[in-house]
């Protein structure tokens, strides 16, 4: 790519060397500053995760206690459970096996639409 | 500790890595470094030196957020680069569209301080719209190719070739007056 040397000359020559002590000074504040905010910000969104995990424990506790017991529960009921098919089925006759089938089902129909 | 002595020896590429761990003041010695680069670029982008310096420090606190995605810190300069570049055409694209280029003048007289000289190129280069002067700019503060230039702003090689043919007769133009003056200070 061929210049101009008269251009090239001149913007050699307006290429100055800018003395930098308050501009470094300016950024390095701002700088601070955001890690202050940043700071901040974190402590106070974990104080307010704890705050938050520290009321809703009985609740969660509650809910945790109610899923496990009611995901194992078996949707057919079996008489035979010696039998080979009822046996090799067993793993699919919970509702933990439907909801688990379900969020798999959901989750390849959404990858196949979008 | 690191002394700050450490910082100013040591090869960009390691206080580039420092930087990006987080060091505040391997950071601090990257702008100290690049800081007359970066700001003489923006000067000659836009002209106005407060605005120039303002769109620097924008340019200088993104790479220090964005510095922990650069892979190769031997690719500080160009990314560095390509950061005051975006900040400029995204300024451009905020600001209001009716200040575009100014009108020709026609006193310019030569002069020898680096400082004038300075003010007289972006006089000049105040008459040409921003998309030429901007493809200037990189041609000859930058020394980059048409392809580079074309990559870096996504306007198509060959506008940015006719870009830079105008630019450089527009400004040969308007600085006609330092023609003679530095053609006789060659022949000296």
């Amino acid at each position: 790519m061929e210049r101009d040397p008269l251009l090239q000359k001149l913007f050699e020559i307006a290429n100055q060397d800018i003395a930098g002590d308050a501009f470094i000074a300016g950024i390095m504040a701002q700088i601070d500053a955001l890690r202050r905010r940043a700071i901040i910000a974190w402590s106070v969104g974990g104080v307010l995760l704890a705050v938050a995990a520290w009321l809703l424990t009985p609740t969660l506790v509650g809910a945790v206690s109610l899923l496990s017991q009611a995901l194992p529960q078996t949707l057919i009921e079996v008489e035979d459970t010696s039998a080979i098919v009822n046996q090799v089925f067993a793993p699919l006759n919970s509702i933990a096996a439907v909801v688990a089938i379900t969020v798999l089902v959901i989750a390849l129909a959404y990858r196949k639409i979008f | 500790m690191l002394t700050q002595d450490y910082y100013s020896r040591s090869p960009e590429n390691i206080v580039v890595r420092l930087a990006r761990n987080g060091d505040r003041r391997a950071f601090s010695e990257l702008v100290s470094r690049r800081q007359a680069w970066i700001r003489n670029l923006m000067r000659r982008s836009c002209g106005d030196m407060t605005l120039a310096d303002d769109l620097s420090q924008q340019v200088f606190l993104q790479a220090w957020n964005a510095l922990p995605q650069l892979h190769d810190p031997g690719r500080f300069g160009p990314w560095l680069k390509r950061l005051a570049v975006n900040t400029w055409l995204q300024h451009r694209r905020r600001r209001d569209p009716v200040r575009e280029a100014s009108e020709l003048r026609d006193d310019t007289t030569a002069s020898d301080d680096p400082a004038r000289i300075a003010m007289d190129l972006d006089t000049a280069l105040a008459t040409l719209e921003p998309d030429p002067r901007l493809c200037v700019v990189l041609a000859y503060h930058e020394g980059m190719t048409h392809d580079e230039i074309a990559a870096l702003t996504e306007i198509p090689v060959g506008t940015v070739k006719s870009h830079i043919r105008r630019g450089t007769l527009r400004l040969r133009e308007q600085l006609a007056a330092y023609a003679g003056k530095l053609d006789g200070e060659q022949d000296t």
